[in-house]
């Protein structure tokens, strides 16, 4: 057995070394199609977390009745916090609200005037598209003051959910598409590898040598370069990543919400798991031709 | 025993290779398949290794239809027989002996196996000298020596070579005959196909004429005589 894998090893590294410039156009063209499926990969991933942090920023703020008790308005925040899609409740006192609101830059003049904000509570929702839900929802308790209008950053929420949408599907196709490219171009790469081995192949078929053992050496061969075309996929990500993080840094604000990325270590062992996944699947799908009895 | 019964094979575009072929081989027998180019022979020898299949008939070997084997089944038939093909294939990137170890290796033997086997046979085709060349630094009589060899690494009971003096001059090509003689004096069956008439007049053997995928003689040595 162990001289079995010796000689699928062997004749694998063999030819990788043989073929230098095949091996080399190969790992270079699987190293740029997953620097792309990682790249836009880790961009939608950002992305898409980055806008569901920023969700999580959009507050509907529900007004008050001056004569709501403090016992019942959080009671209502309770029931609030209930509500399908609703991510958090909190009561806010109009002092706290109207001690924020006052000590933004410019706003300090109106700290002299009598407070006209009403008692309020601030929803943070989960899901955007439930916002006019759970405002309905919310219109119903008796707690609300119908007089005031809640403020419902229905354009912000929109413009957000539309995003996120936006996002999931074209994101989702594109990384998909550049993971059909990525395997095109290594089968492809393969591909050429088998033909120009096929002399080989019929020679191991005519000795005796089982699918098997005509097989292992090119799916080897098709793992090696997948792995190394993922791993310099990866430390060129990893690069490219560090580069434009140190030139944006000053740019960011630090109060923008934070976007959960990929960690390095993580998205270059993916790269190298994808890659020999490609690798193993085109050479199979392309060592199989050349298997066929008649040969 | 090798046995072809009223076996035809027509290729795809309907070229007809064999038609009709009834013959019988012996084992140890040595048989030289002779006939114009396009006459079947090749394909008298594919058929034996399942690199094509009967479209009617049967090919018996030991009592075996080898037209049953299943494609994942045939490279045990194929670890029976030692195959020359007519293109000798040898693999130019491996030296002389690395084409033998590579055939060993291959179909599963050890690296301790073929550490024996390799020079015994290089030595018994008188190329243990050669053992570092490349097949581009030899002459064609000594590629065609290395084929032979390779087909006889994993010890083969029978010996099928696809027009081995094909490219050879005529001194060589007996060099060649009387070697594959020699194998089968040992107990190998050895069928060749060739449409080399003048050196297989010179050798006592059975010799099937085919003409158009038909049989059309069988005789002992008579082959000068054609």
């Amino acid at each position: 057995m162990i001289d079995r894998i010796e000689f699928a090893l062997s004749e694998a590294l063999t030819a990788l070394r043989r073929n230098g410039m095949m091996t080399a156009a190969a790992i270079t063209t699987c190293a740029i199609a997953l620097f792309l499926f990682g790249g836009l990969g880790s961009a939608y991933v950002s992305l898409s977390s980055y806008l569901h942090a920023l969700q999580y920023e959009i507050a509907i703020m529900v007004p008050l009745k001056p004569t709501t008790l403090r016992s019942e308005a959080e009671a209502m925040t309770r029931r609030i916090r209930e509500i399908d899609g609703v991510q958090d409740a909190r009561f806010a006192p109009k002092e706290a609200v109207w001690k924020e609101w006052t000590s933004q830059p410019g706003m300090e003049k109106w700290r002299t005037t009598a407070n006209p904000l009403p008692d309020q509570i601030k929803v943070l929702l989960k899901d955007l598209n439930k916002g006019n839900a759970v405002i309905e929802k919310i219109k119903q308790m008796p707690e609300y003051d119908p007089k005031r209008r809640i403020r419902d950053a229905s354009p912000e929420r929109e413009r957000v959910g539309f995003l996120i949408g936006f996002v999931r599907l074209f994101g989702g196709l594109l990384s998909v598409a550049s993971l059909l490219t990525a395997g095109t171009l290594i089968f492809n790469t393969v591909y050429l590898t088998v033909i120009a081995r096929r002399q080989q192949i019929q020679i191991m078929s005519l000795l005796g040598a089982s699918r098997s053992t005509i097989r292992w050496p090119f799916l080897l061969e098709g793992v090696i370069q997948g792995c190394a075309g993922g791993l310099a996929a990866g430390l060129l990500l990893w690069g490219c990543a560090a580069y434009i993080g140190s030139r944006t840094r000053d740019f960011l604000s630090s109060n923008a919400p934070s976007a959960a990325g990929i960690g390095t270590s993580t998205l270059i062992l993916f790269l190298i798991v994808v890659g020999a996944l490609l690798g193993i699947l085109s050479a199979g799908l392309s060592v199989r031709k050349h298997l066929r009895y008649e040969g | 025993m090798i046995e072809y019964q009223n076996v035809s094979v027509v290729y795809r575009g309907g070229i007809r290779a064999l038609d009709g072929v009834n013959l019988s081989i012996q084992s140890g027998e040595f048989v030289v398949v002779v006939g114009p180019s396009g006459s079947g022979k090749s394909t008298l020898l594919k058929l034996l290794i399942c690199a094509c299949r009967a479209t009617s008939g049967r090919v018996m070997l030991n009592d075996r239809n080898v037209g049953m084997i299943s494609p994942e089944r045939v490279h045990t038939l194929r670890r029976q027989i030692g195959f020359v093909p007519q293109d000798i294939g040898l693999l130019p990137d491996k030296k002389v002996w690395e084409n033998l170890a590579y055939a060993m290796r291959a179909t599963g033997h050890s690296k301790r196996e073929l550490r024996e086997r390799v020079p015994e046979v290089m030595d018994r085709i008188g190329m243990l000298d050669r053992a570092n060349a490349y097949p581009r630094q030899l002459s064609g009589g000594e590629q065609q020596r290395v084929a032979i060899a390779r087909a006889l690494i994993n010890s083969p009971r029978m010996l099928l070579a696809d027009e081995p003096t094909g490219h050879l001059d005529p001194e060589t090509s007996k060099e060649i005959f009387g070697l594959l003689q020699q194998i089968n004096s040992r107990g190998a069956t050895v069928l060749m196909a060739t449409h080399d008439l003048p050196t297989v007049s010179n050798f006592r053997c059975r010799v099937v004429a085919l003409d158009s995928g038909r049989v059309v003689s069988d005789s002992m040595g008579l082959a000068a005589n054609d």
